[in-house]
């Protein structure tokens, strides 16, 4: 059971990594770093490092 | 139906961005010199949800001659998206003849608008008195004066946004775009400059006045001997403060830390999941958190420079000092940006028209002090380096700081100056002198620097709640499985994935003293510089035989295993690294080519080689 959680979590944060910094390369979202990107509204329809 | 699209437009510094928060309820970045917005960025307006708001880049003219300026002028025109339905033209009220020429630009467009005469207040109390239904009636717009920084500073803009939005049409019927163009192209600008003039003539009722104690301090700051001095001095002060002023809230951070991990292993039989919140997620997270109070206090120092108006003299008194090494002063501010992060500063060198210079700038971008750096220097600083005072006035620790800070800053002049007499292609390149306005003087809006502050610091503990901890998480189950074999004598680290990574790599890194334990930190360190704590945090955490905490940990086995010089030359590897993959993105994306972003990488890695192993080795030979 122990391992199940601990091989769903490290899954999860894999899947995180991975989203952020390839979202972050196609110009979405930024990398948390400053808030030059994070900084509009959350239905902001720009913002983006781009 | 569709969103109307209001732009907000006006000349760069006047807070375009302050006001486009308080109309949309955003927190973009904002501060008291120009070139922070560098595209554009858009919000919902807070009274109306059908209104969008758009933030675009400063500019003076819609006559541009940089890539942010050209965005600008772009989105008015329509030729990026659909063009905006009205226009907020935002003047500053101290500088009206600098920037009615942009408000006189715009209103040839024929789009609505409405101008918000920002800085009302700081005008007044100077002096000017302006005739506000005078200037209105000469411009054919609505105008309104506001206080973009003060909530109650911008209710004459909201009120005019609705107004306008009530008689504006959505602009769905075609223009035409290459007739707007020409038309810009043929202004004739001492015909806009005379408008001005007369506008000014006939609307102002009393002309703004300098104190005097503004003019001193504009002769102490900018003076040609003592400006610079005084420069390296507040920079002394501040790398002073950022370790006077943290101790006691870092030792309480560590302290609390420390409990948590006490409590986590007394409440919860011993287990993997237990190893996990206490070495990976506890020893990572915690780790880089316990550094908050120190960028917090450097973020303050920033924001209160930023604020005050020092900055942007600081940047036209290295213009010179700048021209020496190729670069202008048009490079002090991304490269300023870069010592809170490297992405805002290469974006910000979109200010630079040069395309040489902008290269240039986004290669000594990533050179220069980071936030994130922060954490590995302070930890491998109270490691290795002694409390002690120097010459009865410096922190020892501070002072070494101040240094690497200052490394970082000749490095890049250096390489700059390499770039300039090594460098191709000057031929054909057109210089650009800087032309930059000088923001007054002014008592830093403490309320301001608060909430900037708070988002500042609030974006660094959310990424150590998210990017760190998935990143520890991962770390942690990479040393820990597999797990060693029955009857193995060696570390059950060695026996990992990471442990046999890092004993891969181990070699490559031999030359600079580098541990194979460091080599494993480096690896999700490349994703930010600061990962590499919560790394290290979790790498001696899982070898630990004891539950010591993260601190008592690793101060120890970097203190004594890895001696002054692995522990100078991992310094200097910080100090060139391009460690950061949002950087590396970001550089890909600003120069619009992978050669140039691999080539900028290769030689950042090859300096960040270079100067550990001649430091490391220098270290060994002077017998430290």
């Amino acid at each position: 059971m122990e391992e199940i959680i601990i091989g769903a979590v490290f899954v999860v944060a894999v899947i995180f990594i991975v989203r952020r910094y390839v979202n972050m390369s196609r110009g979405k979202g930024g990398c948390g770093s400053c808030n030059s990107c994070s900084g509009a509204s959350k239905d902001k329809k720009g913002g983006g490092c781009s | 139906m569709s969103a109307l699209s209001f732009a907000l437009v006006g000349a760069p510094n006047i807070g375009k961005t302050v006001l486009f928060n308080g109309l949309t309820g955003s927190n973009a970045k904002v501060a008291n010199y120009a070139g922070v917005t560098v595209d554009k960025r858009s919000g919902y307006f807070i009274d109306d949800r059908n209104i969008e708001i758009v933030d675009l880049p400063g500019t003076y003219s819609l006559r541009t001659t940089s890539p942010d300026e050209a965005v600008t002028r772009d989105v008015i025109l329509g030729k990026i998206d659909q063009r905006p339905d009205a226009v907020i033209a935002v003047a500053d009220a101290t500088n009206l003849r600098m920037t009615l020429r942009m408000v006189l630009e715009l209103k040839r467009l024929g789009l609505p608008m409405v101008v918000s005469l920002n800085l009302s207040d700081v005008a007044r109390a100077r002096g000017l008195r302006i005739n506000v239904g005078k200037l209105s009636e000469l411009l054919g717009v609505p105008v309104v004066e506001t206080v973009a920084i003060k909530a109650a500073g911008i209710s004459n803009v909201c009120q005019e946004v609705k107004k306008l939005s009530a008689g504006v049409e959505q602009a769905t019927a075609a223009h035409d775009v290459a007739a707007l163009e020409s038309m810009l192209d043929n202004l004739d600008s001492q015909e806009l400059y005379d408008e001005v003039e007369r506008v000014l003539n006939e609307s102002l009722d009393a002309r703004m006045q300098l104190p005097s104690w503004h003019k001193k301090l504009d002769e102490i700051v900018l003076h040609p001997l003592l400006g610079l001095p005084i420069l390296l001095m507040i920079l002394l002060v501040v790398f002073q403060a950022v370790y006077a002023w943290s101790e006691p809230v870092m030792d309480s951070i560590e302290g609390a830390f420390g409990l948590l991990g006490e409590w986590i292993s007394g409440t919860m039989p011993e287990s993997l999941l237990r190893d996990l919140l206490v070495d990976g997620v506890i020893a990572g997270v915690g780790g880089v958190l316990v550094f908050l109070p120190q960028i917090t206090i450097l973020f303050a120092f920033i924001l209160l420079l930023e604020d005050s108006g020092y900055l942007p003299r600081a940047a036209f008194m290295l213009d010179n000092l700048l021209a020496k090494t190729g670069l202008s002063g048009r490079s002090f501010i991304p490269l300023l940006s870069s010592f809170a992060c490297a992405v805002p500063g290469v974006m910000a060198a979109r200010t630079i028209q040069d395309p040489r210079e902008r290269l240039v700038t986004i290669a000594l971008a990533p050179m220069l002090t980071c936030s994130a750096r922060l954490p590995v220097y302070a930890l491998i600083i109270a490691a290795v380096i002694p409390e002690q005072e120097v010459w009865g006035l410096f922190n020892l620790q501070g002072l070494t700081l101040f240094v690497l800070y200052l490394a970082g800053m000749v490095s890049a002049a250096a390489t700059a100056w390499l770039f300039k007499r090594f460098g191709s292609g000057r031929q054909g390149v057109q210089q650009f002198p800087l032309l930059m306005e000088l923001p007054t003087f002014r008592m830093p809006n403490f309320g301001h620097i608060m909430r900037t502050l708070w988002e500042r610091v609030s974006a660094f503990i959310l990424r150590a709640g998210t990017v760190i901890f998935a990143l520890s998480v991962i770390l942690w189950v990479l040393v820990t499985f597999p797990e060693a074999p029955e009857g193995a004598t060696g570390a059950a680290i060695d026996y990992s994935y990471a442990g046999m990574l890092g004993h891969a790599i181990e070699p490559l890194f031999a030359p600079l003293g580098f541990t194979w334990q460091m080599c494993i930190a480096m690896i999700p360190g490349l994703a930010a510089r600061e990962v590499v704590v919560a790394a290290l945090g979790t790498v001696y955490s899982v070898a630990a035989e004891s539950e010591e905490g993260i601190h008592d940990a690793m101060m120890p086995i970097v203190s004594a295993e890895w001696g002054l010089p692995v522990a100078f030359a991992f310094l200097a590897w910080y100090v060139y690294a391009p460690m950061c993959l949002a950087t590396l993105a970001v550089i890909k994306r600003e120069t619009k080519s992978a050669k140039q972003t691999w080539l900028l990488t290769g030689y950042l890695f090859a300096l960040a080689y270079f100067f550990a192993f001649v430091v490391y080795r220098v270290s060994l030979w002077a017998g430290l």
